[in-house]
């Protein structure tokens, strides 16, 4: 088989993987050697479905002894197979890494013989790379469960991150759907990985020479509506195992369904992308802003809103710290504020040393006033409209989304195609309301400006009448406030 | 109002701008030569570099001010932008009054602009340590070809001599015409014309086709997301990569 036809497969199998990540080890080059690896991580690429490209995602085999249910590359599924000898792949991965394209190699593989054949040529794989060809970029590997805690330990003094992939949020639906797959096999290497690295922390405090063990630490992946675990029960997972694990990252795939099964969703729908997103938000929660899952999702509201992103609900619904004052709040109740970050907060904290912050001033630190304006205020002055009342902010907020989700792209794509066609001579720039005038005797491009926004058809928030207050809409670049459309 | 032409250099804007803080007033633009144009009131003065002042005004600002400020004068300077000097002027003055708390004064108007054009520089930087595509030339050369907004190639180089440090290679600035050459132990500054097409090593093609390839599989068709892709990979710099974005069939 050809090297070009082997890459294809193997790419194609491994696409479905979802971590890319290449940052968190600072090996150097040495000489003699290539490459290094940068703390921050380096993307090299963004494929057509805009995900990050920064190491080599591939398979060394696809030829699979299991026969999981969700996986594409289950025994039973009629698809081409390939696997790559240790020493292709390791010649691949050089040339690639030598022209810039890549920032190292993401090393995965399945089944093919038994666990400890596969961690076997994996390791092999990577003594290749770091020995003979000296390669000093960054590598994550995959431990395959079941394997010999022995195999890991080797692939872990050579890799820079190690992963094993828990893919089914509960252990029913993984009996289920992967049923040669434990839960045991799974957490043990889990286990293994963290307390390797732990135990090298220590021994590094000791002796500054000691050899590396995963020093880019250990990530998972989760599926996301494979199986029917709410987002509660997924957020506390994860806190889980960031916890208890020191995970670096769990990383949330929507799942794409590529078998035909009575356990899974039907071939063909789309995979649940914007609840994939509400997950990684509430991720970023409890990693960077010292939320708890269970602030997040309560037991009678299990699921994340697809609206609102979680922060925003979870300050609606404690109204009672809000407005927060920007000129007095510390460093963690400015982080409870909804479009303010670890950058704006500390920002925020380093220049009001030298003098109280305006309205103007907190633009410059980088925080999303569209979205803060409502929850702060600035020497005691408050910009989010009327008072602070949580209904009528939610209101605004869910408006503003909606028409950012559906309607936003739709005038832009509309805007455009217009111009093309009126004006195909004239340059001069046209400020908004210009433009807006063309739509007034255009029926279609109206309707589908004003359909999406919720102002009277919205479900009632929380408790209460629908607020009716279209003046208070915000409009992204004030297009609605031209006196063409009444609301 | 006063302009302060200096020769377009790191150090004669140094001098300029030492030139500057010493005369004290806010009245004062500092200007690279080529860059001027001139203005009915103004009055432009040339100020050949001067060594000395530029040394003196690097340590200074190292000293009161710290590294990272340093840093940010120099990404200025390689941002070419015509107001650079004039925006490093009152922003230095201020240094010299707080000190090292200058560089988290984000929002004080004489900060935030200078902060946000260094941030505008470091952040194209970072993007080219991945966008970048070398070839492999006859004879086993490295080389790169691109065309950065700002004179990106000083502060690339270092990263590849270490990345790729037993590797000879040419990182080629088309645009302005020079290119950063290392030879394993040393990379030089050099001008090198636009229109040289070197011959590329005879895996080259084959090896194009099989990273071309490997893009267009690692895809997800399902999740298409061109708006996202060009947010980060902005088309100006497609011309020079290997792989072919936006062709998902």
């Amino acid at each position: 088989m050809q090297l070009s036809e082997k890459l294809n497969i193997l790419a194609e199998s491994a696409k479905y993987d979802v971590s890319c990540s290449s940052s968190g080890s600072r090996r150097k080059n040495t000489p003699g050697g290539i490459g290094n690896a940068a703390a921050a991580g380096i993307c090299h690429s963004w494929s057509d479905d805009g995900r990050c490209i920064s190491l080599l995602k591939i398979l060394m085999t696809n030829d699979c002894l299991y026969d999981c249910a969700y996986c594409v590359n289950r025994r039973s599924n009629d698809i081409p197979r390939a696997s790559f000898t240790p020493r292709e792949l390791a010649d691949l991965t050089i040339a690639f890494y030598l022209r810039n394209y890549i920032e190292g190699l993401f090393l995965s593989a399945a089944i093919r013989h038994s666990p400890d054949k596969t961690m076997e040529d994996m390791v092999e794989m990577l003594r290749l790379l770091r020995e003979e060809h000296r390669f000093n970029g960054y590598i994550h590997v995959k431990a395959i469960p079941g394997a010999d805690p022995l195999l890991i330990a080797q692939a872990g003094r050579l890799a820079d991150r190690m992963s094993v992939n828990i893919e089914l949020p509960s252990e029913r639906s993984l009996h289920l759907l992967a049923p040669q797959k434990k839960r045991e096999n799974i957490l043990l290497p889990m286990g293994q990985i963290c307390q390797g690295i732990l135990q090298r922390r220590e021994e590094k405090r000791r002796y500054r020479q000691a050899s590396d063990f995963v020093p880019a630490g250990q990530s998972t992946q989760l599926m996301i509506g494979a199986s029917p675990e709410t987002d509660r029960q997924i957020l506390r997972l994860s806190q889980g195992l960031y916890r208890k694990f020191q995970m670096k990252r769990v990383y949330y795939s929507a799942y794409m369904a590529v078998n035909t099964s009575s356990l899974l969703p039907v071939p063909g729908g789309p995979p649940p992308m914007l609840r994939e997103h509400r997950l990684y938000q509430a991720d970023w929660l409890l990693r960077f802003y010292h939320f708890d899952a269970e602030e997040l999702l309560q037991d009678e509201a299990p699921q994340l809103d697809l609206l609102l992103d979680p922060k925003c609900m979870w300050a609606l619904r404690n109204p009672e710290i809000f407005p927060i004052e920007i000129n007095r709040a510390d460093y963690q109740a400015l982080l409870r504020i909804p479009g303010i970050g670890p950058t704006s907060a500390r920002r925020i904290i380093s220049s009001r040393r030298y003098g109280p912050l305006t309205f103007d001033s907190l633009k410059r630190t980088g925080a999303v006033l569209k979205r803060a304006r409502y929850f702060i205020t600035c020497q005691g002055k408050y910009a989010g409209g009327r008072d602070f009342d949580p209904r009528r902010i939610h209101g605004l907020l869910t408006a503003e989304e909606t028409f950012a989700q559906q309607g936003y792209q739709g005038i832009q794509l509309s805007l455009e195609d217009l111009l093309h066609q009126e004006t195909p001579a004239t340059t001069e720039k046209k400020s908004p309301s210009v433009i807006l005038s063309r739509f007034n005797d255009l029926p279609s491009v109206t309707s589908a400006i004003l359909s999406p926004l919720p102002v009277t058809d919205s479900p009632p928030p929380a408790s209460g009448p629908a607020l009716k207050s279209p003046l208070m809409l915000p409009v992204k670049g004030g297009l609605l406030s031209h006196e063409g459309f009444s609301l | 109002m006063k302009v302060f032409l200096y020769d377009g250099t790191f150090e004669g804007l140094l001098s300029a701008l030492y030139l500057g803080l010493r005369a004290g007033t806010d009245d004062l633009r500092i200007e690279a030569e080529d860059a001027h144009q001139p203005a009915l009131f103004d009055e432009p003065i040339f100020h050949p570099t001067d060594e000395a002042l530029a040394d003196r005004l690097f340590a200074l600002i190292r000293q009161e001010m710290s590294p990272m400020t340093l840093r940010h004068v120099y990404r200025l300077h390689l941002s070419e932008k015509p107001d650079a000097g004039t925006l490093l002027l009152p922003f230095l003055q201020l240094g010299f009054r707080i000190g090292p708390g200058i560089n988290g004064l984000v929002t004080h108007p004489q900060v935030h602009p200078v902060l946000t054009m260094s941030r505008q520089v470091s952040r194209e930087s970072h993007r080219l340590l991945g966008l970048l595509r070398f070839q492999e030339l006859k004879g086993g050369l490295l080389y790169a070809r691109y065309e950065p907004d700002f004179h990106q190639t000083p502060l690339i180089a270092p990263h590849f001599s270490q990345r790729m440090s037993s590797h000879p290679w040419i990182i080629h600035d088309l645009r302005r015409e020079l290119a950063a050459c290392w030879d394993t132990r040393q990379w030089v500054l050099r001008d090198l014309p636009a229109a040289e097409t070197p011959d590329i090593s005879s895996d080259e093609q084959e090896l194009q086709q099989l990273w071309q390839a490997y893009f267009q599989h690692i895809a997800i068709r399902q999740r298409a997301n061109p708006t996202v892709q060009r947010s980060f990979m902005p088309k100006k710099y497609w011309k020079h990569l290997v792989e072919k974005p936006g062709t998902m069939s």
